[in-house]
């Protein structure tokens, strides 16, 4: 029993000391190809390589550009797109009230209506990137996506007979430029009275351009009384300690005036108790919701606020907004950053600066952002194998274990039919480490003790399942010899990590087996004692 | 089959024989033994209601200028009870007055410290964190890794507000409805229904991560995660030991006040945790109907006294400071819809953990602006400087016994607030 858990202790890591040829000094310690394509793979799709592709890659290393050419076109690294993108502009937010599953929207159940709402400006930027456009078009193209959802809600053109999300049009005369005509977006960054949109104007600066001007202190303090909207007027133009942020954000904040600034259940249920018309009733606010009305578009003139402007630059409306937004050289730099920072969970200060200058350079050269996350995972600085282990966000660890075991965690309740392991209003995401897009906002990549009660939780769900579709192990089996192969087998699919019946990880799963079965006197239940700890062990949970 | 005993005791291996190497990624400094409970109120509040009234100031609106019905001898003030300066109005907010006339002797109460901007996220961070990168770690977080630290949660979220920084190993959470609650009940109800019951399995589970952690360690010496991972399953192990003890401390209700401020207790009066963030549950962000105030702030100083009563009687208050504090204020005139937009300034309370209470800090003019102070003293001063979030921020770490210069390098730590 013991020998091969000393040997598990002294195994080397998984690496390479690279060196050039003219010196005998260690320039970098670089993963070795295998777990080069294990970390690569799941950075891009959340999911383990196969077996048959380690091999191919253990054979040749130079085979992992092609395979990542094929795991960019797979509908998992779709996902990873939208998680990406969700968690850089904190579109989750399913703690927070949500336009209500009643009147038009009743035959849906809240947790599809909450989805739809939030994910078709995910799906939007998805569908963008897949099909190989410009990422310019995230902020410009001419067209939105629609579900059944959203053409109640909205009154977006959908065809039922047609896909589930099909290319629509705004039919209230908004002008089409991307994410900035989402309702589901300016909804999320809703604004107030008081706010005037500059919630979503500081939003854009620090999504698209990575320069938040609400994360500036006051240079001094401000002299002036804000509901005094003549003086407010004056010392954002004057005062000091206005004028460093609002000089900024106050012209982009008009181009947001046709939007409604919030609208709220409640809003929704008062139009419709008035019955949907004028005077009573607010008929804008039933669905679908008139979330664009032109004629506000001036309204910023009754403040005596700016028009809209580009940092200096005078506009007129939201496409052209998107276009000076992707012509600012902060957008290529930001999308960049921002794509490194999340595939490799480390902080942007921390990016090599060849390697950013470079990839910078790449793609403001045609904003191919599938180019761009290809050369990122293919980089040296993703090899480098003396980063910190990378720890499974909780939406890919929820994507690999779906993978092995054939089904996801879902609770059907009152709410709908909620997934657990991503989402936290009444799953646990935020528990598992990662965020919910309203208060929580940093993903946690160490393990803490709730993280893994929370992941053990979703790892026992996923054992079960796996145990009871037979897709990762046959629980029947009790042969040492036929285990062993089948545990190796389970640990190479799970760990992405080559592993034959002798590795020293299969000796720590058989160790556990025979435990557990000593414990049940139940194969099935030594089995899924066994998948749980592997689906919690460190090399499943890292990468 | 073995019995459970034997399972039990089998199960340790080579790797994981002797103590793991827990804390060694703790941060270093003085070692503190005070505990926290933040008491986060959210939205920001109007002090002009409770503990910087402007009554009779007419360019700063106030509970005097709410809308009627007024009761019978219904009487807006303000008064000076143990140091403090109170708005008092029996009838509106008798609990606010009863909170300074029963721990305003304990009260350390500050005013006039700038938080740099306006809006609520960024102010947040400001003042959890003292600064603007949501990356560093929060003050709760801070004490929760502390070297000497031996609760099991470390510091434990209930808001779902904090920024655990690099101290993610020691920072738990419970969830936006406290989901840990039916985790910690496996096989009863919600998320805990189809959960192993058998301790035993859950052991035999825990062993196979230490082993496989340890091996790690000696795998890759200079990696933290698996130091970690061996930190955590131990401190998984300390709480599921008691889960059924530390369940039953949950049922509670997520959105009501008391029910907050009572488990934080709890978790710090029990051992569990040496920090607590928690969220009052009231909603401060008046920009409509600025008179809510008045209840709300009713409603919260009823529930802090309430807390501070039940410390009191556990033992707990003399080592824990409770901090009190909403992300900024609100302006100084009614707006069009009768409510208050924000205003950069900070006014919190600080009580218990070795404050030096009955005293106020800091001061606002008659336009709400703050005045200078003496940083190192807390006391007012022409010649002095208007103190800053950075600088309050830095001076509760102080006063926790936290090594001040390895988290906020170069900031002036706002003294006053102990003895010392």
């Amino acid at each position: 029993m013991w020998i091969p858990l000393l040997l598990a202790c002294q195994a080397d890591p998984p690496s390479e000391v690279v060196t050039d040829d003219t010196s005998t000094a260690p320039q970098a310690v670089r993963l070795d190809a295998v777990a080069r394509a294990s970390r690569v793979s799941v950075a891009l799709r959340g999911e383990r390589p196969s077996p048959a592709e380690l091999e191919q890659v253990a054979d040749d290393p130079a085979e992992l550009d092609d395979l990542v050419d094929a795991w960019l076109q797979t509908d998992a690294f779709g996902e990873t797109v939208r998680d990406l993108h969700a968690y850089h502009l904190w579109m989750r937010a399913d703690t927070r009230p949500q336009w209500p599953n009643r009147y038009e929207l009743e035959r849906f159940t809240q947790q599809e209506v909450t989805h739809s709402f939030q994910e078709a400006p995910l799906l939007f930027v998805e569908h963008v990137v897949r099909s190989g456009a410009p990422y310019t078009d995230i902020l410009t193209a001419d067209y939105t996506l629609a579900d059944e959802v959203l053409s109640v809600m909205e009154g977006l053109p959908f065809d039922p007979d047609g896909p589930t999300w099909q290319v629509s049009h705004h039919v209230d005369g908004r002008p089409q430029s991307g994410l900035l005509s989402s309702t589901g977006l300016w909804q999320r960054w809703y604004t107030n009275n008081s706010g005037k949109h500059r919630n979503r104007a500081n939003m854009l600066s620090r999504a698209f351009l990575c320069a938040e001007i609400g994360a500036f202190d006051m240079p001094v303090f401000p002299t002036v009384e804000p509901t005094d909207n003549a003086a407010t007027a004056d010392a954002l133009r004057n005062d000091p300690a206005c004028v460093a942020c609002h000089q900024n954000l106050d012209p982009l904040a008009a181009y947001f005036w046709p939007y409604e600034i919030n609208i709220i259940g409640i809003t929704i249920d008062r139009a419709v108790e008035k019955g949907c018309g004028d005077p009573e009733g607010n008929p804008d606010h039933c669905y679908p919701i008139r979330y664009w009305n032109a004629s506000r578009a001036n309204l910023y003139q009754a403040y005596d606020l700016p028009p809209p402007g580009y940092y200096g630059e005078p506009g007129t409306d939201l496409t052209d907004l998107g276009r000076s937004l992707v012509d600012d050289p902060r957008f290529a730099s930001c999308t960049v950053d921002t794509a490194w920072a999340y595939l490799t969970q480390q902080p942007v200060e921390d990016f090599p600066e060849d390697l950013r200058t470079s990839l910078i350079d790449e793609f403001s050269d045609g904003f191919d952002y599938q180019r761009l996350v290809r050369s990122m995972v293919l980089s040296d600085a993703m090899a480098d194998a003396t980063l910190e282990p990378l720890q499974m966000r909780p939406e890919a660890y929820s994507r690999l274990l779906t993978s092995l075991s054939g089904a996801t965690w879902v609770e059907s309740i009152d709410y709908g039919d909620v997934p657990v392991p991503t989402t936290s209003k009444y799953g646990l995401r935020d528990l598992s480490g990662g965020v919910d897009h309203d208060a929580v906002l940093t993903p946690n990549f160490s393990p803490s003790p709730t993280m893994l009660l929370s992941r053990d939780a979703v790892a026992q769900h996923a054992a079960a399942a796996a145990v009871a579709n037979r897709t990762l192990v046959d629980p029947r089996v009790t042969d040492p010899t036929v285990a062993r192969l089948q545990l190796a087998e389970a640990a190479t699919r799970t760990t992405g990590q080559q592993v034959d019946p002798h590795h020293p990880l299969v000796d720590e799963l058989w160790w556990l087996h025979e435990q557990a079965l000593a414990l049940t006197g139940d194969p099935e239940e030594a089995w899924r004692i066994t998948l749980r700890a592997l689906f919690l062990d460190p090399s499943t949970l890292t990468y | 089959m073995l019995s459970r005993r034997q399972l039990l005791w089998s199960g340790a291996g080579l790797c994981t024989l002797g103590a793991l190497p827990r804390g060694i990624a703790r941060a270093s400094g003085t070692a503190s033994r005070k505990r926290l409970i933040y008491v986060y109120a959210h939205g920001a509040w109007d002090p002009t209601y409770t503990f910087d009234p402007k009554l009779g100031n007419p360019d700063i609106h106030g509970p005097e200028d709410d809308p009627g019905p007024r009761e019978p001898g219904e009487v807006e003030s303000m008064e000076t009870i143990h140091g403090h300066r109170v708005a008092v109005n029996e009838v509106q907010r008798p609990q606010v007055l009863r909170f300074f006339e029963d721990w305003g002797p304990q009260v350390l109460s500050i005013v006039g410290v700038t938080i740099g901007g306006i809006a609520h996220y960024p102010n947040r961070l400001r003042l959890l964190t003292g600064g603007t990168d949501r990356s560093k770690p929060d003050l709760v977080s801070i004490l929760g890794h502390h070297t000497e630290v031996t609760e099991p949660f470390g510091a434990i979220d209930l808001s779902g507000w904090a920024f655990h920084g690099a101290y993610g190993t020691t920072t738990s959470r419970a969830g936006a409805n406290w989901q840990l609650r039916t985790l910690l009940r496996p096989g009863e109800e919600g998320l805990g229904k189809n959960l192993a019951t058998d301790p035993v399995e859950d052991h035999l589970v825990e062993e196979y991560l230490r082993r496989r952690a340890q091996a790690r360690t000696v795998e890759a010496p200079l990696e933290r995660w698996p130091v970690d991972l061996s930190d955590a399953i131990d401190r998984l192990e300390q709480l599921r030991q008691h889960r059924t003890e530390l369940a039953t401390l949950f049922d509670r209700a997520p959105g009501r006040a008391d029910d907050n401020l009572d488990l934080a207790v709890d978790l710090i009066a029990g051992g569990w945790a040496r920090s607590v963030l928690v969220d009052s549950q009231y909603y401060f962000d008046t920009h409509d109907n600025n008179s809510d105030q008045s209840g709300i702030n009713d409603n919260l100083f009823g529930s802090l006294g309430r807390m501070l009563t039940r410390m009191r009687d556990l033992g707990i208050l003399d080592d824990t400071l409770v901090v009190v504090s909403s992300e900024m204020t609100r302006s100084l005139q009614l707006n069009r819809t009768n409510g208050k937009d924000h205003w950069p300034l900070l006014a919190t309370l600080l009580v218990g953990g070795g404050t030096v209470g009955g005293r106020r800090l800091g001061q606002t003019d008659d336009r709400q602006s703050p005045e200078p102070v003496n940083l190192v003293t807390g006391a007012l001063d022409a010649n002095g400087e208007i103190p800053a979030y950075n600088n309050l921020y830095a001076g509760i770490l102080d006063h926790l016994g936290i090594d001040v210069e390895a988290h906020m390098p170069g900031v002036v730590p706002l003294g006053g607030i102990g003895s010392g």
